[in-house]
């Protein structure tokens, strides 16, 4: 929903609380009790069901991810001149969305995965503020191949890559989730926090 | 002490307005914290606002006059 009309929900309905507050006479009648309701209990959900929305969908871009201090290396190994780096490489080949690059690697894709994703975001908003955490920072859970598969698969390089068919086996484990993409030797050098400073970067957009 | 529905109407819209002047105010907040305030400052503001609403309907007794104070 775009911001402009966020705006426009919120000031008719506070025009239309201030009809209320400024004339609650009108509340005599049969039509002003509905405006009332319509004033005092619709309009109010409705605002903040739309700015609910605005901010859940704002939470994806990466600028906000990169908005804690602590994310400023993760954000900085995006930009890593190296295409053996995971996340570099797709960012900067746009393999993922340049403003949703964190959402869309980090999201479950399963029912309910986004609203999880939201949760663990108030988590790490809890943490940040009262555990007070330090790189390197580790996930919850170990990285599903699911969320790879989300994009790579039936893409050609993926089905028919080299190595991914070496054995017939090889690539019903990725599949299956028992060989992970990124422990398991192949593509593993993710963000690395340790050796940012070791590492040259790219100057592109 | 008792208020009239006009005075408890005033006050769930002035707590409402509030909230969503919060609300707004953090729309261009590209932080955590600006969704915490929206949620937790805004939104009780509001939820505040739309409880008193409705409990001033329920309160009212029947056949009063809603706008005239302290019958």
């Amino acid at each position: 929903m775009p911001i402009w009309l966020t705006y426009a929900v919120l000031i008719i309905t506070i025009v239309v609380i201030g009809i209320v507050i400024l004339a609650p006479g009108v509340t005599i009648s049969r039509g002003g009790k509905i405006l009332a309701f319509v004033a005092l209990f619709i309009f109010p959900l409705i605002a903040v069901s739309v700015g609910y929305e605005h901010h859940m969908e704002r939470s994806k871009q990466t600028s906000f991810c990169l908005s804690c201090h602590l994310m400023e290396p993760y954000g900085r190994s995006l930009r890593v001149d190296d295409s053996s780096w995971l996340p570099a490489q797709h960012y900067q080949n746009h393999r993922v969305p340049h403003d949703e690059a964190c959402y869309t690697c980090h999201t479950g894709y399963v029912m309910y995965g986004t609203i999880k994703s939201k949760w663990r975001g108030l988590h790490h908003v809890y943490a940040q503020y009262f555990e007070n955490p330090k790189p390197p920072l580790h996930l919850y859970h170990p990285y599903n191949n699911r969320e790879c598969l989300h994009c790579h698969l039936g893409a050609r390089t993926f089905e028919q890559g080299t190595t991914h068919n070496a054995d017939p086996e090889i690539m019903a484990d990725i599949k299956s989730n028992k060989m992970s993409c990124l422990t398991s030797g192949c593509h593993d050098q993710v963000h690395n926090t340790s050796k940012l400073n070791e590492v040259k970067y790219w100057e592109g957009k | 002490m008792k208020f009239a529905l006009s005075q408890r109407l005033r006050a769930a819209g002035a707590l409402i307005v509030i909230g969503l002047v919060i609300e707004g105010w953090t729309l261009h907040w590209n932080s955590p914290i600006g969704f915490l305030v929206f949620l937790g400052i805004g939104g009780l503001f509001i939820a505040c606002g739309i409880i008193i609403y409705l409990l001033a309907l329920i309160a009212l007794p029947a056949g009063r006059d809603p706008v005239t104070p302290n019958q």
